[in-house]
């Protein structure tokens, strides 16, 4: 459901913790249609805020991409045997009885 | 030897029947099953694991903790959510735990690194610095990674699955709820903060006030 802020009616000089606090919600696109205009004016009046806006974007592009990077591929079959022994999942070889060749 | 009705049946059937088919067979004891769901979530749970934990060491660690708790505990799934979300949240908090016993970590507060307001409701520090547009001029690749490790890895650890879970993993905010046992105006909550606190650090680091 879009999000209402409480900026309406507020001098759009004075909203920027608004701003802050629900940048989320704007970026995602969860604030209503006239909370977002509010949103929008305020940025195209107070540099202060769009940088904010700029420097939080940044933030979340760089963040995706450093963690996107795939680690190093793991040689996981060796895991597996060690987790199949620890459950007994793999039958100990069959020992040869003494007497028998 | 790899069972041949196991084979079969993931050729033919779509991804989810065949995984139903595979807990089905799990539950009643089978061990080729176990290998096939071993095969086809590991790598995914090395990933996982590997992004909260930071080592490859840590991580397959961990790839053995959650399949051992899967085969043991393949009983009390019940099919209510995915079979992936129940196996995300075995890996979080397996990592979870691994990361609170360790005793690497040092506590961060988020304040610090939170932006800042002055009573008439402008930015405390002004003005704000756009530093977006110059740091992959300033700063190289690698020196950039360490950066971002380091931030990430002052997060709180539930609050750094969580962002992981948001980013990499693509979870909706309820799907990320099920998994770290949050309602979703909690993950939403969290997952803001966490993301406040990145901006924050990222500037400081960077020669730049948080605010």
């Amino acid at each position: 459901m879009a999000k209402r802020l409480s900026i309406k009616g507020k001098e759009e000089t004075a909203i920027c913790r608004p701003i802050a606090e629900f940048v989320s919600h704007y970026l995602n696109g969860e604030l209503d249609a006239e909370t977002a205009k509010s949103f929008e004016r305020h940025l195209a009046i107070c540099p202060d805020c769009l940088s904010f806006l700029k420097t939080f974007k940044k933030t979340l592009e760089l963040t995706r991409s450093f963690l996107s990077t795939k680690a190093m591929a793991s040689d996981l079959t060796r895991v597996q045997r060690s987790l199949k022994k620890k459950l007994n999942l793999i039958k100990p070889a069959r020992l040869k009885h003494p007497t028998r060749k | 030897m790899r069972g041949k009705g196991v084979a079969r049946v993931e050729s033919r059937q779509p991804a989810a029947q065949n995984e139903e088919f595979l807990i089905g067979r799990l539950k009643a004891g089978d061990h080729q099953a176990f290998d096939a769901i071993f095969r086809l979530h590991s790598g995914r749970v090395f990933q996982l694991a590997y992004k909260i934990l930071g080592t490859k060491a840590d991580a397959e660690e961990a790839v053995q903790e959650v399949f051992l708790a899967v085969y043991r505990k393949v009983k009390t799934f019940t099919g209510q959510s995915q079979f992936s979300t129940w196996l995300y949240r075995l890996t979080v908090n397996t990592a979870l735990t691994k990361v609170r016993r360790s005793k690497r970590r040092k506590e961060v507060s988020y304040e610090e690194f939170l932006p800042q307001f002055q009573k008439d409701g402008h930015h405390k520090v002004r003005p704000v610095v756009d530093w977006s547009y110059e740091i992959d001029d300033r700063v190289s690749d690698s020196e950039m990674r360490g950066i971002l490790k380091q931030a990430l890895d002052a997060l709180k650890p539930q609050d750094k699955a969580i962002v992981i879970l948001s980013d990499v993993e693509g979870l909706s905010d309820r799907e990320i709820g099920e998994v770290v046992g949050l309602t979703v105006s909690a993950v939403k909550t969290r997952l803001h903060r966490a993301r406040l606190f990145l901006r924050g650090n990222l500037a400081v680091r960077l020669g730049y006030s948080p605010t």
